[in-house]
């Protein structure tokens, strides 16, 4: 039909030069479907087994999420190489299978329209997968941020004296890679050190081997020990001085001598790390006629009722459908052999009340300790409700809520309740890293941590340290420890173990290449580095260590790529608002501050847009006594445009398809003909 | 005599009964649970029903009629909503007000395994309370509550359903001792601004509550005014502002709850159905006189669904129940546009039975799909999104069955009807129409789907198992359509890929809800119904392969052009 318009319109030139391209385009099409190859590609032949296979293909991807996790899948299938050229080859099957329809025809049009629309729904995916930004930002509550944290992998290197850091980013890759696979990495920072290893999956052993420049840098291990975690760490003058386990805080500190004056509140130095003796349940204990336990609202902190001790002893409480027992009494509560146990040491003192907390067939343990009110077991609070255990004669910690440093027994990771709550609903697609991944980006806990455990040891003896703890900036404690015993801290029967003290020793991790595990977080990755001849280091994903390179002072990260948004996020408050009377949560909000903007309310379905960049609340982080974190999806994305227009021209087009192929417009164009 | 007896130990421990354990009065003597059984009814036969019903309690994030928490509860406990015959009110009544409940055998114990585990024969199927006290339960379940905080991904089938039977029998523990129901009548501590709420409760509401457990043994007439008092002094309290409305909506709950429904629309659908086939509808009665009578039937089905919306003020998609109910709606419907177009009599017959059996299944199984009308998670609380993108891509199903339906009846006719080429010529053609519907629907769905997942998680497409499923039934059934173009497709081969394709669907519907568990769309997750679902799958690939066998028997190929 178009080719003759050359005749009716030759008047025009613009019009002859519109119907020249025309007849061009169609001479150019009649001779492709003359060739096989372009005939194949353009045809449904190649359509329908393509659209099997890639069925086929993202079926065996949701299997593989269900068992892994979201991150798993998309670097298993949906984000490799090959993937992408399936959906390559689809769209050139249905570019072509447009194109050959040339020159089209009316009843071409809803086919083409429909194609079209697929075309360049498509497109848009491409463009957002290429230049779009979708990652992570999480801030604290009265703390500001910009950095977003994105799913690739970034190797970023920085000289003492430069302003930036160089950075090189690359896909996470699955498998293991050897120095030969990594030269594209080598090509950029090989005149500084060389990538000998990358492993997808690592499990980190910290170990510490003899230096062998002599250095006199100390490194020590000790075991933490309580009911609730038993975590073995090292410490080391140099590479790793200091570290936080949950929000204590541990040192080590290398001194000329040991020597300054004892504190003791509770001097017991015990040889055995779990003493053995008969497991005791202390239910006989007379409870103190001035003992009681109060029961406060979680949410606000307020008060609701009190309960003697005594008379709940006898007689569970029942409060609002939550039935509140007392399991276990104790007088001196310790530690040992991992289970909280009545202390036979006459002197000490600990009073603490193990409650089993129930509610419609759910079950909480809580333990309260008369000295350290805001110690719980249940940081998302037992059934919206807090328990203060007070005792006469022992003056609870005055510590208020919301400085945290309150709860040793916390976050340390090892056998605790996650304290990570991620909305499962509406955190982003997990293949930008969590939350929990984002230690490195997470607040800093200098702000809360109040409690500090440090070991003074000197160069000179490797058999004691002198142990000190500090709360709120004060000692409490100050005790000579000698390797292989192990110190009470006044802290809920907490046990601190001395394990080995060396001197001239060095850091070392290994990586050791594993799988997977169902069902569980993934492990991190990690790259082997090699400076000059003999320094090689393993750095696992979101560390980062200080070399010397040629007499210059090097910082070298490994870990997730970061981009910083060009406004900062101040975050006011964030809130949670669960339907009453239950914890489902029916909200959860943050009001922040975008920049120099007003403060803006952003919540699930209500995303904030800014600079190009759209800000979604996807997750949270809240723990009583903690400033809540608020977890942001970040997302820029070129390809949104293409992607809706795309959309609805694909809508469109079917609708169109339909109504062309159906009998009343078939019956309206015979009618017409006739 | 009896009931007096029970009067007065009513009377003199109902403090202890809502504030005690039942351990405290259960140990003394042992009691034959028959005995206890044949009392228990007397008592629970003489409790009128209404209006204590209509007592408005709060739970799960919702206020709603006694009535409805005691049927969500006894069917946990029991499995069913009429154990021993008698309505869920009374049950629950009588479990707080008779002494020897803890001997009722209520408990359910689901895992057959378990049940040996806790010492009792595999035949036993449901206990007293008094039997799980006195067995391993709980020590059994102690470790698990760890593990379930730790990671609830890592429980085994049967660790989950240990944990279910003791939350079972925890839950039927509360009713007896009356913390369940002290609990839930008093409502004003939900209120934020009423403060944190005095400990005791409403003291009023108590008395009151009181005053009507002491009716129990007298007079229906008395039992009706103290529970007509307690409705009253139940209702001055201030509830939050969220719950007001479900106050207003109280009685036509009950009233829902009573009607059934659904269970009406589907002996309707059923018997609609079948009169289809008869010579009576084709000869004596009008096609439009016919057309009403199926939009009477749409529209009870529209009716329930209606009254959901009321009261939940949500789109009624927001659970498993919702959705098999909304696609019977949708085969109706679109059997409905069939008929009215084509005038074909076989088509509503055959959808018309499908639709009502699918709404009676979804009636009688709701242990595993859920009825309740307990409120969304937070993602979900949009309704233009549920309304457009959910209802969008559940209706396209609904074409889909129809599809499949028509496909299935073209393989079972290869078997017991000699000349099958008009009827795979016509019908492929319905079939191809309802799979293009399907088509149209479901991709315009899924976009949908992705716009809302661009508006609120941040991102148009990320390969969440729910959406890719999605996508994967839409290509399935893409594959048929352009398939046809090349003439791979025949009418007989496209009504028998459709029920081929229909198990994506299947898997796109249930699976990945029920089976998968993983991704985004983790508030549809559920389990249970795997045996219903291996069964209907495993007949329809049986019904396939021997309709391909018996095809290639006849015709010496898989896909006859029969022309």
């Amino acid at each position: 039909m178009i080719k003759y318009n050359v005749l009716k319109n030759n008047q025009k030139t613009g019009s002859l030069d519109r119907s020249y391209m025309n007849q061009k385009i169609t001479d150019i099409v009649r001779k492709l479907n003359q060739n096989k190859i372009f005939k194949y590609i353009s045809s449904v032949k190649l359509a329908v087994p393509l659209m099997l296979l890639v069925s086929a293909v993202v079926a065996y991807g949701t299997v593989l999420e269900s068992q892994y996790n979201s991150e798993y899948s998309s670097l298993m299938i949906y984000k490799t190489v090959w993937f992408g050229g399936l959906i390559i080859v689809l769209w050139l099957n249905i570019f072509c299978a447009t194109i050959s329809r040339i020159p089209f025809k009316k009843h071409h049009i809803g086919f083409v329209i429909t194609h079209i629309g697929l075309l360049t729904l498509l497109a848009g995916g491409y463009v957002t997968n290429q230049y779009g930004v979708d990652g992570q930002l999480s801030v604290t509550e009265g703390q500001s941020s910009s950095s977003v944290v994105l799913p690739n992998l970034m190797i970023g290197y920085q000289a003492e004296s430069a302003p930036a850091p160089q950075v090189v980013k690359f896909k996470k890759m699955i498998s293991e890679k050897k120095q030969t696979d990594l030269d594209f990495l080598n090509d950029e920072v090989g005149y500084l050190f060389q990538v000998v290893r990358y492993v997808p999956f690592g499990q980190l052993d910290k170990t510490f081997k003899q230096s062998q420049n002599g250095s006199d840098d100390v490194a020590l291990s000790f075991i933490l020990k309580s009911n609730f975690f038993n975590v073995s760490e090292w410490l080391h003058t140099k590479n790793n001085a200091e570290m936080q386990l949950g929000p204590a805080t541990l040192k080590i500190v290398k001194v000329e001598s040991l020597d300054e004056k004892d504190l003791n509140i509770n001097p017991k130095i015990k040889k055995q790390i779990a003493p053995k003796k008969p497991a005791r349940v202390v239910n006989s204990v007379a409870a103190e006629s001035g003992d009681v336990v109060e029961i406060l609202d979680f949410k606000s902190g307020q008060k609701i009722s009190e309960i003697s001790v005594q008379k709940l002893l006898k007689q569970p409480l029942m409060y609002k459908g939550v039935q509140i027992k007392i399991a276990k009494q104790y007088r001196a509560a310790v530690v040992a052999a991992n289970k909280l146990e009545e202390s036979l040491d006459p002197n000490q003192s600990n009073p603490a009340l193990e409650l089993t907390v129930e509610k419609s067939g759910q079950k909480l343990r809580e333990i309260l300790y008369a000295k350290f009110s805001q110690f719980s077991l249940n940081k998302q609070g037992a059934f919206g409700l807090k328990f203060i255990f007070k005792s006469s004669g022992i003056a609870p910690s005055e510590q208020p809520i919301g400085t945290a440093g309150s709860n040793p027994h916390g976050g340390s990771g090892a056998g605790i309740p996650q304290t990570m709550q991620q909305a499962p609903e509406s955190s982003a697609k997990n293949d930008t890293p969590s939350a929990a991944d984002m230690k490195g980006q997470a607040p800093s806990m200098d702000s809360m941590g109040s409690r500090i455990v440090e070991f003074k040891v000197v160069a000179s003896d490797k058999t004691k340290a002198r142990v000190t703890l500090y709360k709120n900036n004060e000692r409490v404690l100050s005790q000579i420890v000698n390797v292989g015993e192990s110190l009470q801290t006044p802290w809920m029967g907490m046990t601190i173990f001395l394990g080995t003290i060396q001197v001239g020793s060095e850091e070392q991790i290994e990586v050791t290449p594993v799988n997977p595990e169902k069902r569980t977080q993934l492990p991190p990755s990690a790259v082997q580095i090699k400076v000059g001849v003999d320094q090689i280091f393993w750095l696992s994903e979101g560390e980062q260590k200080s070399v010397q390179i040629l007499n210059k002072n090097y910082t070298i990260y490994f870990g997730r790529e970061i981009i910083e948004l060009p406004f900062n996020v101040n975050l006011q408050k964030f809130t949670k608002v669960d339907y009453p009377g239950t914890t489902t949560a029916m909200s959860f909000e943050s009001l922040a501050q975008f920049g120099q903007g007003p403060i803006l309310k952003v919540s699930m379905n209500e995303p904030h847009k800014q600079d190009g960049y759209t800000i979604y609340q996807a997750s949270y982080v809240m723990n009583p006594g903690q400033p809540a974190v608020s977890v942001f999806s970040v997302n820029q994305d070129p390809g949104r445009f293409w992607k809706y227009l795309g959309s609805l021209i694909l809508a469109c087009g079917i609708i169109i398809l339909t109504y062309m192929r159906s009998n009343a417009y078939k019956n309206k164009t015979k009618e017409k003909s006739v | 005599m009896k009931i007096k007896k029970i009067f007065f130990i009513l009377v003199a421990c109902f403090p202890a009964i809502i504030f005690s354990q039942v351990a405290n009065q259960t140990q003394p003597t042992a009691v034959n649970p028959e005995k206890a059984l044949y009392e228990f009814k007397i008592l629970a036969e003489k409790i009128e029903i209404s209006p204590i019903q209509e007592v408005p309690v709060h739970q799960n994030g919702r206020i709603k009629p006694l009535d409805t928490m005691a049927q969500e509860m006894i069917l946990y406990i029991a499995g069913g909503y009429k154990k021993f015959g008698l309505h869920p009110v009374q049950t629950y009544i009588a479990l707080m007000a008779f002494e020897g409940s803890p001997y009722i055998e209520m408990i359910e114990v689901r895992d057959l395994n378990l049940r040996t585990e806790i010492g009792f024969p595999k035949s036993k199927r449901f206990y007293s309370l008094a039997d799980i006290e006195s067995s391993p339960l709980m020590q059994i379940a102690e470790p698990l509550f760890k593990k379930q905080q730790e990671n609830p991904r890592m429980l085994s089938e049967h660790e989950k359903k240990t944990l279910e039977a003791y939350q079972q029998y925890s839950i039927l523990k509360e009713i007896i001792t009356g913390q369940n129901l002290s609990g839930s009548v008093d409502y004003t501590f939900l209120n934020p601004a009423h403060g944190t709420g005095e400990q005791s409760g409403n003291v009023n509401l108590q008395s009151a509550l009181k005053s009507y457990f002491q009716t129990l043994g007298s007079t229906p007439a008395e039992q009706i005014s103290a529970a007509h008092n307690l409705i009253q002094i139940s209702r001055t309290q201030t509830p939050p502002e969220l719950f007001k409305h479900y106050l207003d909506k109280i009685q036509i709950e009950v009233l829902y709850n009573k009607m059934r429904p659904f269970l009406w629309a589907s002996i309707m659908s059923i018997l609609l159905g079948i009169c289809f086939f008869t010579p009576l509808f084709k000869n004596k009665i009008s096609f439009e006189k016919t057309r009403a009578i199926y939009f009477v039937t749409l529209l009870s089905i529209a009716f329930g669904l209606g009254l959901r919306v009321y009261i939940t003020k949500f789109a009624p998609i927001t659970n498993m129940f919702g959705t098999m109910i909304w696609v019977s709606f949708g085969i109706t419907l679109f059997s409905f546009v069939l008929f009215s177009i084509y005038k074909n009599y076989v088509i509503p017959g055959i959808t018309l039975i499908a639709s009502g059996l699918l709404l009676m299944l979804t009636e009688q199984i709701p242990l595993i799909l859920s009825p309740d009308l307990d409120p969304i998670v937070a993602v979900l609380r949009s309704n233009f999104w549920l309304s457009t993108h959910v209802t969008t891509i559940t209706i396209s199903y609904a074409a889909f069955t129809i599809a499949m339906i028509l496909g299935n009846i073209g393989l079972v006719r290869l078997w017991f009807v000699k000349d099958n080429e008009a009827y795979f010529k016509e019908y492929s053609h319905y079939a191809y129409r309802m799979i293009q519907l399907g088509c149209f629907l479901l991709t315009v769905g899924i976009i949908l789907g992705g716009i809302w997942a661009d508006y609120s998680w941040g991102r148009f497409w990320g390969w969440d198992p729910k959406e890719t499923w999605a996508l994967i039934a839409d290509l399935g059934f893409l594959a048929i359509l352009h398939s046809r173009l090349t003439g791979w497709i025949t009418p007989f081969s496209l009504l028998a890929w459709s029920p081929m394709a229909y198990l994506l669907v299947i898997m796109a519907w249930y699976g990945v809800n029920f089976i998968l568990a993983a991704g985004l769309h983790s508030y549809g997750f559920s389990s249970g119904g795997a045996t219903m679902v291996a069964v209907f799958v495993s007949i329809q690939v049986a019904l396939l392969l021997a309709g391909f066998l018996k095809v290639y028997k006849k015709y010496g190929t898989l896909n006859p052009k029969m022309h």
